[in-house]
């Protein structure tokens, strides 16, 4: 059985590296556990850790769907969950009017007139979804509460209709940057994974795959470079994906390996330093010292 | 104790009643371990089968166990605390079970006297660290510099001299600020049955639907925003003799605003949950929060900790962080500037209540923040509070 567990491990990671996500052994075992137990994850971290991409790897892995919520400030349930074709519905009615039948309101209030939103599609989905509900932060904390019954029992309800409960639980990946803090109820109802920045080697690793043409030694140092960077104070820290552009960008301009003179790389800083309190931080000196 | 050995199934009757104790034990540790947890730490166990590796159950219980980033910060050492205590050094012993009542500020004290006698260590709280004699000095010489006890003093103890009067001032205090800052309604609209304004453009755009022949009014409201309220509170040496009237405060506040409260002198700590539980006991544990009172004030630094670091609160725009402080403080005066700086790039606001006289004569950092915080109230007493929040909006 612990063979199993390891071989089960083993097979996420190496899943996860076919989709081009590199996962940690922790990471693994938080989604095995979240396919397991058939519980929501939520996944923390700050800005371009890989929150979203882990949700898209986990669907190319299982193949699954990929449904994805992104949540906004004023999001409802007839955004997230349902809605009914109105349209259809009168026009059901009138062609029944046109042919002097009586319509039934049982009739339409059936599946045919409901708009299917993210949540009932992968409750719904045959074969199970992967079901990203993204950035909840960003959502009221009504909707949170009206999330929980979807969270808990993987079930929805429709007042014209009744319950409608998943086929196959979907895998739920809830993300938050945490610009809001959210419920106990709904943190009770999830696994927790916090993502933290990959260190030098992982990133690394990560940049080889996302930009295979460029040179090994440029991307050492640039995971070095962008690794030492996130120490400093800086407002916003680049993520993953920053790095990846800053190092698309340093092939595009024919560099192998990373220049003494800070010159050189300060116009394509613009790929990692997103603010303009950072941008003046960050001095020919303090690149200097990075590059050292 | 008995520790665990690798092999949890090796142990006879090791899941459930062990594991039960492990809850416990995390629940006193301040994580919200519940019965489902445990469950589900047994079915991980079932899952993962017999001869799994310590390690492994570590990560496999963490995603369970925590609901946060502190929890998640803090897991690693609480679970090798409770199955292997003899691998941590000291002479702690865990046992997981609840600890006895007992007098907090007296053990606290008493641990503060035997650690002064103990040759060159400081009174400390907690884990803080220990500084030498000489730091001590230097930071009594500090505090007579700027602090608000040695310059500004008080001349009584508030903590004593709560009066009836007192206690209803206090509330019609937190009563007001309650007023003036819940369901205040913002220039934003949102939908709502109950509304009275049509939003006309929703209104339209749902006729689209109908062909021009039927609508669906879509009514809307002002949207109200509750403010996330942080109260930050210096409990350092030179904030001794405000340090309780705040955290009453603090504690009056809880009541009636949904706050966070936070109290630091070189390290943090979150007592909101205290101040949420209502029995005689906790006040007496409230203060005694205070009588680890520890020479240097870092409010850069727990600052910085506390909404970035930790990130155990969420900046955003309805974030309002009240910071009770004389404003003395070890860091160096800048850093006080960059990290507030920091806080109201988020949008959130900054408000300072300070203890001394004019916020003119008060230190080097308070200046250079001048701009960045929006409003500061005098707060040396009750009355001056009551006449200083008047302003708040």
């Amino acid at each position: 059985m612990v063979d199993q567990l390891k071989s089960a491990l083993e097979s996420i990671r190496t899943g996860l590296r076919q989709s081009e996500y590199l996962c940690d052994d922790q990471l693994a075992g938080s989604i095995h556990l979240a396919i397991s137990l058939g519980r929501p994850l939520l996944l923390e971290g700050d800005a371009g850790v890989g929150k979203t991409a882990l949700a898209k790897a986990v669907s190319e892995m299982l193949d699954r769907p990929l449904i994805r919520l992104q949540c906004f400030e004023g999001l409802d349930h007839h955004d997230a969950v349902y809605e009914w074709n109105y349209g259809r519905q009168l026009t059901e009615i009138r062609l029944a009017e046109a042919a002097a039948k009586r319509v039934e309101s049982a009739s339409i209030y059936s599946e045919e007139f409901l708009i299917k939103k993210p949540i009932l599609r992968a409750l719904q989905e045959p074969d199970g979804a992967v079901l990203l509900i993204d950035e909840i932060d960003r959502s009221d904390e009504a909707f949170e509460a009206y999330l929980l019954e979807a969270l808990s029992d993987y079930q929805v309800s429709i007042p014209e209709i009744g319950t409608v409960q998943s086929t196959t639980v979907p895998i739920v990946i809830l993300t938050s940057n945490g610009t809001r803090d959210l419920s106990d109820a709904l943190r009770r109802r999830c696994l927790y994974h916090y993502l933290e920045y990959p260190d030098v080697s992982r990133e690394a690793e990560i940049l080889r795959i996302k930009v295979p043409e460029a040179d090994l030694r440029l991307v050492e140092q640039s995971a070095q470079f962008v690794n030492t960077l996130r120490k400093e104070d800086l407002e916003k820290k680049p993520g993953i994906a920053e790095s990846i552009d800053w190092l698309r960008a340093l092939t595009l301009h024919g560099m192998h390996s990373l220049p003494d003179d800070p010159l050189l790389i300060k116009g394509s800083l613009s790929c990692l330093i997103k603010t303009a309190r950072d941008r003046t931080d960050v001095s020919e000196d303090v690149l200097q010292r990075l590059l050292g | 104790m008995k520790t665990c050995s690798n092999d949890y199934s090796a142990e006879p009757g090791l899941p459930v009643g062990r594991v039960a104790e492990f809850c416990r034990y995390l629940r006193e540790n301040g994580l919200q371990t519940t019965t489902r947890d445990a469950e589900l730490f047994i079915e991980v166990l079932g899952l993962a089968g017999p001869g799994v590796g310590v390690a492994r159950v570590e990560q496999l219980w963490r995603p369970i166990a925590c609901r946060s980033l502190k929890d998640w910060k803090i897991w690693s050492e609480l679970f090798q605390l409770f199955w292997f205590p003899h691998k941590t050094k000291g002479s702690v012993k865990v046992t997981g079970s609840t600890r006895k009542s007992r007098d907090l500020r007296q053990m606290i004290e008493k641990s503060q006297s035997m650690a002064e006698s103990a040759a060159g260590t400081a009174p400390v709280v907690g884990d803080s660290p220990a500084i030498s004699d000489d730091q001590i000095e230097q930071q009594k010489k500090q505090k007579a510099a700027g602090g608000a006890s040695s310059v500004d003093p008080i001349g009584r103890d508030i903590e004593s001299q709560w009066m009836p009067s007192d206690l209803t001032l206090l509330e019609r205090i937190a009563r007001a600020v309650r007023q003036q800052l819940l369901n205040v309604p913002t220039r934003r609209w949102r939908l709502s049955d109950r509304g009275r304004t049509l939003d006309i453009r929703k209104t339209a755009q749902s006729m689209i639907r109908f062909a021009g022949d039927g609508l669906i009014p879509s009514w809307q409201v002002r949207r109200r925003e509750t403010p996330q309220i942080v109260m930050v509170i210096d409990v350092s040496r030179s904030m001794e003799s405000y340090a309780a009237f705040y955290l009453r405060l603090a504690r009056a506040f809880s009541r009636w605003l949904p706050v966070r409260v936070f109290v630091f002198h070189v390290r943090y700590s979150e007592i909101t949950e205290f101040l949420l539980r209502d029995n005689p006991k906790i006040q007496e544990k409230i203060d005694a929060v205070t009588a680890g009172f520890q020479g240097g004030t870092k409010i850069a630094w727990c600052i910085r900790q506390i909404c970035f670091e930790d990130n155990a609160i969420s900046l955003n725009r309805r974030t309002r962080v009240w910071v009770f402080s004389d404003g003395y403080d070890t860091d160096q005066p800048t850093d006080l500037r960059d990290v507030l700086r920091r806080v109201r790039g988020r949008g959130a606001t900054v408000e300072w209540f300070y203890p001394n006289k004019t916020v003119a004569g008060m230190s080097q950092c308070i200046q250079l923040i001048k701009p960045l915080v929006k409003n500061w109230y005098s707060a040396a007493n009750l009355t001056e509070l009551e006449s200083s929040v008047r302003g708040l909006n």
